[in-house]
């Protein structure tokens, strides 16, 4: 079990601070712990191109995005990156052909007859740019668990949050070891998409040390579908009556689970303050015929999906 | 232990040969006259023959020497000293008590000894500090800490302010072995790192070798903190306590017989939780945060040749959350010892210890969803020791030690919805055993040897699954290929090591000397932790059949040399240390309640040299030190930094400290410190990259602690009022203690990480990616406490 993981999902269940950041602040009630922005210079380094193709069963236009990484704190969107060919193949039989939209975009819709696939389908993710010849990425489609129901409780302030309504979703990992999902929370149709409300399941718990399979998802996965408050807005619920709550449950390759994984670690590694670990590069799974790195993952996701009005 | 006897065998005849035939011997305890503690390291020393001895750690000295009338002369800094004249025509013993000088030597002293020890003694690479002096030192919040102030001598360093633990000369600090009367203390921090679990009222004796560690020493590759605690006041009633800001001292002592039997009771609680329970609200009511030890000790002479002692340690820290979670954690420790004089020249010393770490860590609000996690490491130990006074100019010591350990690396178990889940590891266990026998000898006036072998040896045992693992890829876990059940104490694996020991110095005149030493040293347990600061719930491994131990190796050189007298003690050294299989951790590694843990693991190299510098003035009314260590400590580990050796986490250039100590008068004494230490290494994020709208932070150059945070600097002051007896027969002494830590303000960093900004990120706007500086102090922090006495 990572730190991260346990310092801050064991405990945190919703949206409340980090059972690490709770000790600190206790214990430095004396002590003035502080955080200062500093300028700071990194080293300079190679751009590298980024593919971000996490692809599912949706009937919604699918988009693979190819663009490169850029100075740390060149805080801009990423330069596209343009003009290349962008193909799924699929089972060795179907070749799915992205469009060039512009803007580093590339898309496939699907039609009424036509999905991406079915569950244990094999991709291949194949890309042509001007500079690298054929870069290449596999995934296979696994399933993911249907959604049983999402709970909404009201509950009284405490460490984890304010008074108010918090939800919960019900499901239960899928039968075998080795299972891994994203589980997506939505409010209002707006994706949660705070780094710390990235919500990951291997099986039912964390990650792979632990083997708990088969079991409804433990309470902290459960309930990390609550949306974590902006600083200015700590003291109010994650929901209020009226609120749409849309939870997916996305599956994963384990080598989208184990990038993701550090993804979120390294961009939370700063909050386990003098805990930190060493940062690490997240591994993708693209490869290049021309032995340059390419950044970036390749997946194609089964979803499940459940809405819930609260009240 | 079978191996133990034929080499006691082959050392005690060694030692005869060496024997003297005729020679009678003066033997005894050296002893504190005001309450009975004994004196380790009291010089005795025969004026006519200009030979000496030292006490050991029990205070008891042994000399042989032809019949004859001698005078005697009994020393210990800030004591007075006894000359006497003796007839020796018969071994002889002699317990001598020393009563405390009542010349305005020093309060505050740098070690308790004879005041050339530095420069004649054998033992080099080792930092002692006398309580007084720990004492004495400006402290945060005013508590006095024993490890915060070995922070303050040559050598030894700290990965920043509230990391628990310390490093020395570029060991980890696991390298460390921590001693509390014998038995390894595994972690020793409350609350993180900011105060260690040495009660000062409890602990007589602060030893740290940091070089040349004796053969009678081993199991880590870097250091030995030996900590011995008071026996217990003899002669009468003493009580000592203490109040200060964030926790509170009481210590009892008492003889139980009078010279005879005596005991020490000390404890320590924190109130911090009381005193923030008015801070305490958006549920934080409840809450608990607190931390507490006691330490206990008695001891009893059996008669002259027999005494025994039983000490014993348990503290811990809790942190919880109405019901919502719990943490805690602690060490406990129990030695029981056994003191026995075979004749006046062979003293014994048999130690059985036991000695356990443990944590427990709860969530969940009720019996349908929780989760609940146990860990410890716990052993026993049972260590013969024996020291043979041959002449004064040579003694032998052997002895052997087999520790038997237990690793409970995680009992968890989880409830999901009712369902229960059992995650628990299976216990590890191992037997660790180590057999030596060292020479301390005197070669004409000016060399003096200490040379020894230690044999250890290690079997990890069953009950248990023994796994392999496939190749090593970089970036990846290793796969297990292969799995294979022992039954109970079945062996897995088994190692041995032969550790040879070496410290030769040379005198150069009464004031001066050169030292040399080389120790091999190896270590068996390991503590897994790849995060800058070691956590409460880091969790110690022993070796394996895939993690071997880890072998130090180091030479250090040295010149001493005092001046005026004894009045200002200098020294140099210079140590190169390297290490082998040392422990490091893929990138993303899972470390806790992970079954296939070795997986994750990766073995390399580490090298570490510096040179120490210190100057010390110990006599007047103003003393003090300057310490300076130019150093650097590296490591390689294939997979890390593109394979190339990088700078630890706690590497640092300069590490400086100025202490000074002046009495102004009777009643008051001020203090400061000092210290400037290089910025650690750390590693920053090159670029940055979006993925399904995240920005990760990406090393593009796959380096390792490349940049440098910036330097620490701190100045802390202290003074201390006094109290005064208001007339001879008043037992209440006070004294008011003020501080201020940090006194110029200065946000020293612990580190620098990378974040985006906390709050959510619009469909339409680019992610703020940024720099931050962590200060664990933020400001200066002024404290006062009472410290009292009655006695």
């Amino acid at each position: 079990m990572k730190y991260r993981m346990f310092w801050m999902n064991k405990f945190r269940g919703v949206s409340g601070p980090s059972l690490l950041y709770v000790m600190g602040l206790v214990a430095f009630i004396f002590i003035t712990s502080c955080e200062d922005v500093v300028d700071i210079e990194t080293a300079d380094a190679p751009s590298q191109l980024v593919v971000d193709a996490w692809l599912t069963d949706e009937d919604k236009p699918q988009t693979i995005r190819l663009t490169r990484s850029q100075p740390y704190f060149n805080s801009e969107f990423a330069q596209a990156m343009e003009g290349a060919t962008v193909e799924v193949l699929r089972n060795n039989n179907t070749t799915i052909i992205f469009a060039d939209q512009g803007a580093g975009n590339y898309t496939w819709t699907p039609t009424e007859e036509e999905r991406i696939g079915n569950i244990g389908d094999r991709y291949i993710l194949q890309i042509s740019t001007a500079d690298i010849p054929i870069i290449s990425a596999e995934a296979t489609m696994n399933p993911s668990p249907k959604i049983d129901s999402i709970k909404v409780i009201f509950r009284e302030n405490d460490l984890r949050g304010p008074d108010g309504l918090y939800a919960e979703f019900f499901a239960r990992d899928l039968p075998g070891f080795g299972n891994t999902y994203w589980i997506k929370a939505f409010k209002n149709y707006e994706y949660l998409n705070k780094p710390d409300e990235i919500n990951l399941a291997y099986d039912a718990g964390f990650d792979a040390g632990a083997e708990i399979d088969n079991l409804i998802f433990i309470p902290p996965i459960r309930e990390q579908v609550n949306p974590v408050p902006d600083s200015a807005d700590a003291d109010l619920p994650p929901f209020v009556e009226g609120d749409l709550l849309r939870v997916e449950i996305h599956s994963l390759t384990l080598e989208a689970f184990e990038f993701m994984s550090t993804v979120r670690d390294e961009i939370l590694n700063g909050t386990n303050t003098i805990f930190a670990t060493p940062i690490a590069n997240a591994q993708g799974n693209i490869q290049s015929t021309s032995g340059e790195k390419i950044l970036g993952v390749f997946n194609v996701a089964n979803v499940t999906r459940l809405d819930k009005r609260i009240e | 232990m079978t191996k133990v006897v034929p080499l006691i065998l082959f050392c005690l005849l060694c030692a005869s040969s060496l024997l003297g035939q005729e020679k009678v011997t003066l033997s005894g305890y050296v002893k504190d006259a005001s309450n009975g503690e004994t004196l380790i390291g009291a010089t005795v020393f025969v004026v006519e023959t200009q030979q000496g001895a030292t006490s050991n750690d029990y205070g008891y000295y042994s000399l042989s020497v032809d019949p004859g009338n001698y005078t005697i002369e009994f020393a210990y800094l800030g004591f007075k000293s006894i000359r006497e004249s003796i007839v020796l025509d018969k071994n002889t013993i002699r317990n001598i008590e020393l009563g405390e000088s009542t010349e305005q030597l020093t309060e505050v002293i740098v070690t308790g000894e004879a005041a050339d020890k530095n420069v004649t003694d054998i033992e080099m690479s080792v930092s002692k500090l006398d309580i007084k002096t720990i004492k004495g030192v400006p402290a945060l919040l005013g508590e006095v800490e024993v490890i915060r102030s070995l922070q303050l001598l040559p050598g030894v360093t700290s990965v920043g302010e509230g990391a628990s633990g310390f490093n020395v000369r570029g060991g980890s600090i696991d390298q460390n072995l921590v001693l509390l009367d014998e038995a390894p203390v595994f972690n020793s921090s409350h609350l993180f790192g900011f105060f260690s679990v040495f009660n000062p009222d409890a602990i007589k004796d602060v030893k740290l070798y940091k070089g040349g560690i004796p053969a009678r020493y081993g199991g880590r590759i870097s250091s030995i903190l030996d900590v011995r605690m008071k026996e217990g006041n003899s002669k009468n009633l003493a009580i000592d306590g203490g109040i200060g800001f964030i926790f509170s001292r009481l210590s009892v002592e008492a003889p139980i017989v009078k010279d005879k039997a005596s005991f020490i009771v000390a404890g320590r609680r924190s109130y911090i939780d009381v005193l923030a329970k008015p801070f305490l609200n958006d549920g934080l009511e409840g809450s608990i945060l607190n931390f507490y030890d006691l330490t206990l000790k008695t001891n009893y002479n059996i008669n002259e040749n027999n005494r025994v002692f039983l000490s014993g340690y348990f503290g811990r820290d809790n942190f919880g959350f109405g019901n919502a979670a719990g943490f805690n954690w602690g060490n406990s420790t129990g030695t029981l010892r056994w003191n026995h004089l075979f004749n006046e020249r062979l003293f014994s010393n048999f130690t059985v210890y036991f000695s356990d770490y443990d944590y427990r860590i709860n969530f969940g609000e009720d019996a349908v969803n929780s989760f609940t996690w146990k860990a410890n490491i716990e052993n026993y130990s049972v260590k013969p020791e024996f020291t043979y006074f041959i002449n004064p100019k040579n003694i032998l010591r052997f002895g052997g030690q087999a520790i038997v350990y237990t690793f409970t690396p995680g009992n968890a178990v989880g409830v999901s919805e009712g369902e229960i889940s059992d995650v628990s590891l299976d216990d590890r266990y191992a037997i660790e055993s180590a057999a030596y026998a060292e020479v301390e000898q005197d070669i004409g006036d000016r060399f003096s040897l200490n040379y020894g072998l230690r044999l250890s040896h290690f079997n990890y045992t069953g009950k248990g699954n023994a796994y392999t693992y496939g190749e090593f890829t970089p970036g990846a876990r290793r796969p297990v290929i292969g799995v294979q059940e022992y039954g109970q104490w079945e062996s897995i694996q088994t190692y041995l090591n032969l550790e040879p020991r070496l410290s030769v110095k040379y005198q150069l005149n009464d004031f001066s000397s050169l030292k040399a030493s080389y120790n091999r040293t190896s270590q068996y347990i390991h503590l897994i932790s790849n995060t800058t600061a070691s956590t409460p719930v880091d969790v110690w491994t022993p070796s394996t059949n895939n993690i071997k131990p880890q072998i130090g190796d180091q030479v250090a050189i040295g010149y001493f040399r005092n001046f005026q007298n004894n009045t200002y003690e200098f020294s140099s050294e210079f140590y190169y240390k390297k290490m082998q299989n040392i422990v490091d951790y893929i990138d993303g590694a899972d470390l806790l309640l992970n079954e296939f843990l070795e997986g994750d693991l990766l073995a390399g190299e580490g090298r570490a040299y510096g040179w120490e510098l210190q100057a010390k003035k110990s006599k007047g009314t103003f003393t003090g030190w300057v310490s300076y260590t130019l150093a650097r400590t590296e490591r390689q580990v294939q997979g890390i930094n593109q394979n190339n050796w990088y700078p630890s986490r706690f590497d640092q250039l300069h590490n400086l400290s100025i202490n000074g100590f002046y009495d102004i008068n009777d009643r008051w004494s001020v203090s400061g410190t000092f210290v400037f230490n290089s910025g650690t290494p750390t590693t920053f994020a090159t670029s940055r990259y979006e993925q399904q709208g995240y920005v990760v932070p990406h090393n593009a150059i796959d380096t390792r602690n490349n940049v440098r945070i910036p330097n620490y600097h701190r100045l802390d002051i202290g003074a201390t009022l006094k109290g005064r007896k208001k007339s001879p027969d008043d037992k209440w002494v006070g004294d008011w203690v003020f501080s201020i830590y940090n006194i110029y303000n200065r946000r020293n960093p612990f580190s620098i990480y990378f974040r985006q900004d906390g709050d959510r990120v619009l469909p339409d706007a680019p992610t703020t990616t940024e720099a931050i500086q962590l200060s664990v102090v933020g400001s200066f922090i002024p404290s006062i406490s009472y410290n009292f006495k009655f006695q």
